[in-house]
């Protein structure tokens, strides 16, 4: 029997001679020949299969290795960061700063909504002329 | 072919645990230098929302309900020009990455001031403001379980 790089590296011509000539190792006439065939390209079929299953495993291995490496990863860097201290430790100065920070909020609302009081305007404008 | 697809499905869940948000922000760029940070814990706010009455200096506004909702804060600021744009780029990606929806988009004069939410009709789990503003980028990020018509309300009401 042949080795399975062999029969892989082989053309259909040659596998289909291959397979003849198996198949003569037992008997090439009528009913039996004919099935002697199909089984043995059958089993050539099946070889070839577990070829390419086995090239698949391959490169499916390191694909594996690495994305759980990654995982493992990610995993120990967000697990790494933790929790950061607390910039302050009496609650009023805590509170100073949630203060702070909801007056740029609404500041930057503030800002927004001037912006769009222009745009109303700029839009108004044509309106007026249009409707006198 | 299964097995590939499962493959698949655990690299892209390790991308997302090392992609950014709030935290991994501040823990990037709070120790740079000319970067102001402040992080308040939910611990923090349990303490804040026991102070019994909680008003605005400016305007009066009460920040009670929703500081009381609030379980952890991130604020950084800075005028250093190394990571202004850094911190601006992450956020952006952050914000695009966990799907939070724009609120608020202005632009003028190449300052911008964009605010994003994430949550549903009713509440808001997560809020993030991010304003490019002259020289400086200020970014800020808040979780919770806040009412939404409340937040409104409260951050609409300190603009009068």
């Amino acid at each position: 029997m042949k080795d399975i790089e062999k029969i892989v590296g082989m053309d259909p011509g040659e596998l289909e001679a291959e397979a003849l000539k198996a198949a003569g190792e037992k008997d090439c006439t009528g009913k039996a020949g004919a099935e002697g065939l199909i089984d043995a390209l059958g089993r050539a079929e099946a070889l070839m299969t577990e070829e390419t299953e086995t090239v698949r495993r391959r490169w499916l291995a390191p694909i594996a290795v690495a994305a759980g490496l990654a995982l493992v990863a990610g995993i120990g860097l967000r697990w790494q960061q933790g929790a950061p201290k607390d910039s302050f430790t009496d609650p009023e100065q805590a509170y100073a700063q949630v203060e702070m920070a909801f007056s740029k909020i609404g500041d930057g609302l503030k800002r927004g909504s001037e912006a769009m009081e222009k745009t109303a305007e700029i839009i108004q404008k044509p309106i007026e002329i249009i409707n006198n | 072919m299964k097995r590939f697809a499962l493959i698949i499905a655990a690299a892209v869940l390790s991308l997302s645990a090392i992609a950014q948000d709030g935290k991994s922000i501040y823990n990037k760029y709070s120790n740079e230098e000319g970067v102001s940070a402040v992080y308040i814990s939910p611990a923090m706010f349990r303490l804040i929302g026991k102070i019994p009455e909680i008003k605005t200096e400016e305007n009066g506004v009460d920040l009670s309900p929703i500081i009381r909702s609030l379980t952890g804060m991130y604020i950084i600021s800075t005028s250093n020009p190394k990571v202004r744009e850094k911190i601006h780029d992450e956020a952006s990606r952050f914000v695009k990455s966990k799907k939070y929806e724009l609120l608020m988009e202005a632009k003028d004069n190449g300052e911008a001031m964009n605010m994003y939410t994430i949550g549903n009709d009713k509440i808001i789990n997560g809020f993030v403001f991010l304003a490019k503003d002259g020289e400086e980028t200020s970014f800020i990020c808040f979780d919770g379980n806040i009412d939404r018509k409340q937040f409104e309300d409260t951050v609409s009401s300190l603009t009068k």
